[in-house]
């Protein structure tokens, strides 16, 4: 979840009312803003729907809201355009919005922050530039109007910011820190996307780089911002975040023309939320004005008409698809900590799934022949699985990302792991008596093309370890359970020929026992013998109709 | 004071004493009469000497053993008796040495028993000689018998190597005045039981016995049960607590489909959590199905455009990428499935693994286990929500109170976050919310679903008491070994 790091001192001073730090402690956790860290700085961990949280002024207008100090919608003031941006198609990044402020009166704590929201964004929001890359000008540096066009890699060069070096957006892509680390963001294409003034200065490289020379400084005044990407909605919420954000500063909101349409479109969305929908989802007992009032506590601006709110939405809400956002709004504006819980009466009997009670019976039964359980990963590799055990590799449900190879592909058997547990074990007491009883997961025809099937394997080692010892554990399970199998001597490469068995049940193969192959005890590192089985549980249950 | 003695005595002190009724044992006698292994007889002898109750006296005694000639004496004769026998047939000298291999031995020990004279080659018997015809000597008897009481016999035995002698010590066990005195006491006293037999009980005996009391810090081993696994036995642990609070237990595949996974949940597909970063893809097999056409239709339709839930959905929709298996990364896939199989009223949980990569250390883990359920009803509400929450904190978790934050997952809203004070501290015990229509409406739900999910691996941790995830799965036996039940 975001992190954002916060002046304390900055956050009381934008809410607008004094606030003790006990109740900042105690308020902000009630409105998606937990606390991580408290000395000199906050850090502040915001829930990932809240883009407009990612500042301190978004904050300090939510805190100041909830507690009714300026509630209601913000109404922003747009001064007329004086900027043109001509906008062209562009392939790579279709979407362009655009945005100016003047008169902005910018300190250190201000471009922090401003800064720290424009990168949450473009990573959040935008998934890292791909859907979404800010760029913030000082505009008195270039003429308007600016042009958005897209162009050869090497037609344009320019110095990109905190460089001194002249270079082509090929260069750039090659050299620059930040070319490289976005270069895959335009790699591939033909043409890459530009943003030029009237005099062919650069302004940025979206979605790499600006450029150096309309880099925002501590005199900057007038600010321009464009925003680019691949999703017109996404770079209007963000335009409309970061100018909520520098209004909060007192910086005045300028139009810009976009190719004959004014931008930014701060207007309010309306929604209209049913006032005994959210009565009846939230279990509160609350009026209509009521719910009105807590609305307003919210940043809406909301009218009721009978049990019917319509609610204005803030254009910097990027996270309202559904009347149930509003909804939860209203919940938090009531405040989490005041609302009571209430035990529902809504009867139902509880129950066990059947396989994890008969499981249970069966550990039951296994410690009982003292039997000492452990617990692997479903994650190993195929090799462990198959050539480490001297068998033919089988499907198994591999990972295409894995993290490393041992941990590469799902268990079809447990038996490879409790092999794994000797080794681990093999400087402890003997004898050692372990099992398992877990899900494997073997690639078959139903949906989802590999399904749990839950399997028990029991392994034995000490000097004198045996296949008649293995066999006197099988048959107590097989009488204990009920169960009525059969018992055939089979070639298995994991086992020593001659000292193996297959287990029949209603005819078909259900599991597999005998003494390991002194191979596979090499590949495991083991300097005893070892016999073992492992039953298909599944199969089990199925034959008793468990 | 001497009874006082006579108390403290161990019962194999006691026994070696009595059997010294009449003064004096040699030890091998004492380990026969009492029944004790020797090593104990000499054990509880040293006790007694050191309480000044015997007094020991060691001796000396041979035994002799035959050599392989001596054994050939004993069975075919001394030579010297041979030569005695034939001569006395009259045999010659010649004939002598062809009968006789060890001549030379025989003639000089005849001479030397003053068997025979030899005069001018001729071999005379002398009257000792007939005697010596006439019985078995003592060096012939100790060949048969092989034990000698004759000083000068052995010395003979030995120089002519057809025995070799070996020394055994012997103890003899006396009574001191003060042993004898504790005698009549001991043999009044009741005997006691150390180990209680079955023939103790079979005659009753043990009414006559006083049981030797036992002395209980004496260090002995501890045993070693064999145990389920400290994270199966927290398992077992919560999911009794939540049957016995009316859920039933649902389970789901591990390898699953993104529209299990991630789109019936209303994630979004470009959703962060959906990235290679963060979940396992399924490489082979390499895809799956949706068999509930009906149900994939409206999770498309409502990721495209909203459907018909009231929202605005996502614009966008990969049917494709919806097909693709990855590894279950939440349980909350198996409660979407739990309402596409038809729940519209009651509870339901599931206790079961997930993935995703990482790297695995003390906090993190690529396989971990999640406890995830639902409660869907007619009118259950947010405060129904909270209520649930509360019960698992306390119940649960065992907090002393609880606290509620909002918070946000993908599939639900309003969202809560419950935290719990436990053992001091307040922590994150669930993440829980109401799940949007746009999960459950496409899966024909039309009554609330509450959702909640605990911090199991966390839980765990506190009540096995372990501070590294890893050690969930622990499987060093001797890890297991010392871990307490859970309970």
């Amino acid at each position: 979840m975001p992190i954002i790091t916060v002046d304390p001192d900055d956050l009381k001073s934008l809410i607008g009312r004094k606030v003790s730090d006990d109740e900042l402690r105690r308020i902000l956790p009630l409105n998606k803003l937990n606390i991580e860290e408290w000395d000199e700085e906050m850090k502040i961990e915001v829930t990932p729907d809240r883009p407009d949280l990612f500042s301190t002024e978004g904050m300090a207008r939510q805190i100041a809201s909830w507690l009714g100090i300026t509630i209601g919608l913000t109404k922003f003031d747009i001064a007329k355009p004086k900027i043109e941006v001509v906008p062209s198609k562009v392939s790579l990044r279709p979407f362009i919005t655009c945005g100016a402020v003047r008169g902005v009166r910018m300190d250190d704590r201000m471009i922090k922050s401003i800064m720290q929201l424009q990168e949450m964004l473009d990573l959040t929001l935008g998934r890292d530039r791909k859907k979404v890359a800010i760029g913030i000008h000082d505009v008195s540096r270039v003429v308007p109007p600016f042009y958005y066009k897209e162009i050869l890699p090497n037609e344009v060069s320019f110095v990109p910011l905190n460089s001194s070096k002249r270079m082509n957006l090929r260069q750039i892509i090659a050299e620059h820190p930040k070319g490289v680390q976005y270069a895959h963001l335009v790699k591939g294409a033909k043409k890459w996307p530009i943003i030029v003034d009237s005099k062919n200065q650069v302004l940025s490289f979206p979605p790499i780089i600006n450029g150096e020379l309309t880099k925002v400084r501590e005199d900057t005044t007038d600010m321009f911002i464009d925003i680019t990407g691949s999703s017109d909605s996404l770079v209007n919420y963000s335009l409309n975040i970061l100018l909520a954000a520098l209004e909060k500063r007192g910086a005045k909101i300028e139009a810009v023309s976009l190719g004959g349409k004014l931008k930014p479109d701060l207007s309010p969305k309306l929604m209209e939320v049913d006032a005994d929908e959210a009565r009846k989802l939230l279990g509160l007992e609350i009026g209509n004005k009521d719910i009105a009032d807590l609305l307003e506590r919210m940043g809406y601006g909301a009218a009721m008409k009978k049990s019917r709110a319509d609610v204005l939405v803030p254009a910097y809400r990027a996270d309202i698809l559904h009347p149930v956002d509003i909804i939860e709004d209203i919940a938090i504006a009531y405040g989490f900590s005041d609302i009571r819980p209430e035990m529902a009466r809504l009867p139902s009997t509880g129950e066990a799934s059947r396989m994890e009670e008969f499981s249970n019976r069966i550990r039951e039964l296994m410690t009982g022949l003292g039997f000492q359980e452990v617990l692997n990963y479903t994650l190993t590799s195929s090799e462990r699985q198959f050539s480490w055990m001297n068998v033919k590799a089988e499907p198994v449900a591999e990972i295409g990302n894995p993290m490393s190879q041992d941990y590469s592909a799902c268990r079809r058997w447990l038996l490879p792991s409790l092999m794994e547990d000797l080794r681990t074990n093999k400087h402890r007491k003997f004898p050692q008596r372990i099992f398992e009883v877990s899900d494997s997961v073997v690639p078959d025809r139903s949906e989802t093309a590999a399904s749990n099937v839950r399997k028990l394997c029991g392994v034995i080692t000490h000097s004198q370890a045996s296949l008649s010892e293995i066999i006197s554990i099988l048959n107590a399970i097989k009488e204990n359970l009920g169960a009525k199998w059969e018992m055939k001597p089979c070639r298995h490469g994991s086992f020593i020929p001659g000292r193996c068995g297959a287990i029949l049940l209603d005819g078909k193969e259900a599991g597999v026992f005998g003494e390991i192959n002194p191979k596979v005890l090499l590949n495991f590192e083991l300097n005893n013998p070892v016999s073992a089985f492992e039953l298909d549980v599944q199969a089990v249950s199925g034959h008793l109709r468990i | 004071m001497s009874s006082d003695l006579a108390r403290k005595l161990h019962p194999q002190e006691r026994l070696v004493l009595l059997s010294l009724k009449s003064g004096e044992a040699i030890d091998d006698v004492i380990a026969r009469e009492t029944g004790l292994p020797k090593a104990s007889v000499n054990k509880a002898g040293l006790w007694l000497k050191l309480k000044g109750l015997i007094e020991y006296r060691d001796e000396k005694t041979f035994s002799i053993s035959l050599t392989p000639e001596g054994r050939n004496y004993a069975k075919n004769g001394l030579p010297e008796k041979i030569l005695l026998k034939l001569s006395e047939k009259g045999a010659a000298l010649r004939q002598l040495k062809e009968k006789i291999p060890e001549l030379t031995i025989a003639l000089a020990w005849a001479k030397r028993n003053g068997w025979i004279d030899i005069q001018k080659g001729a071999i005379k018997i002398t009257k000792e000689g007939k005697l010596a015809l006439s019985k078995k000597t003592e060096t012939e008897k100790s060949l048969e018998t092989g034990s000698v009481q004759d000083e000068r016999i052995l010395a003979e035995l030995k120089s002519r190597r057809l025995v070799t002698v070996s020394e055994t010590r012997r103890k003899t066990f006396i009574l001191t005045p003060e042993g004898k005195k504790l005698i009549p006491e001991l043999a009044a006293a009741k005997q006691e039981i150390g180990q209680l037999t079955p023939q103790d009980l079979k005659t009753g005996r043990w009414k006559e016995k006083e049981f030797r009391p036992y002395d209980i810090n004496t260090p002995v081993p501890t045993a070693v049960p064999a145990k389920m696994h400290p994270y199966v036995q927290f398992m077992n642990y919560t999911r009794q607590k939540l049957i016995a609070l009316g859920f039933r237990e649902v389970k789901g595949p591990f390898v699953e489909t993104e529209f299990w996974n991630s789109d019936s949940l209303f994630m979004p597909q470009d959703h962060p959590a959906r990235g290679i970063h963060d979940i396992f893809r399924v490489k082979s097999p390499n895809a799956g199905e949706v068999r509930d056409k009906l149900v994939l239709q409206r999770v498309a339709e409502t990721h495209k455009n909203g459907w018909t839930t009231g929202s605005a959905g996502w614009g966008t929709w990969n049917p494709e990428q919806t097909l693709k298996l990855v590894l279950r990364s939440q349980t909350t896939a198996v409660s979407a499935r739990t309402l596409a199989a038809g729940a519209r009223h009651g509870k339901f949980f599931t206790i079961d693994r997930n993935f995703r990569p990482d790297v695995i250390d003390a906090t993190h883990s690529l396989e971990f286990y999640q406890c995830e359920g639902i409660v869907v009803g007619e009118g259950m509400n947010l405060r129904h929500l909270l209520g649930y929450l509360k019960m698992f904190g306390e119940e649960i978790a065992g907090a002393e109170k609880v606290r509620f934050r909002p918070g946000y997952f993908p599939f639900t809203e309003p969202s809560v976050e419950l935290d719990g004070f436990v053992n001091g501290k307040w922590m994150e015990l669930a993440g829980s919310g109401i799940f949007r229509p746009e999960v459950t409406r496409p899966l024909g739900v039309d009554v609330p679903v509450l959702a909640w999910g605990i911090g199991f691996g966390r839980l765990a941790m506190i009540k096995m008491g372990i501070t590294d995830s890893r050690d969930l799965f622990n499987h060093d036996l001797e890890w297991l070994k010392n871990q307490k039940l859970v309970i």
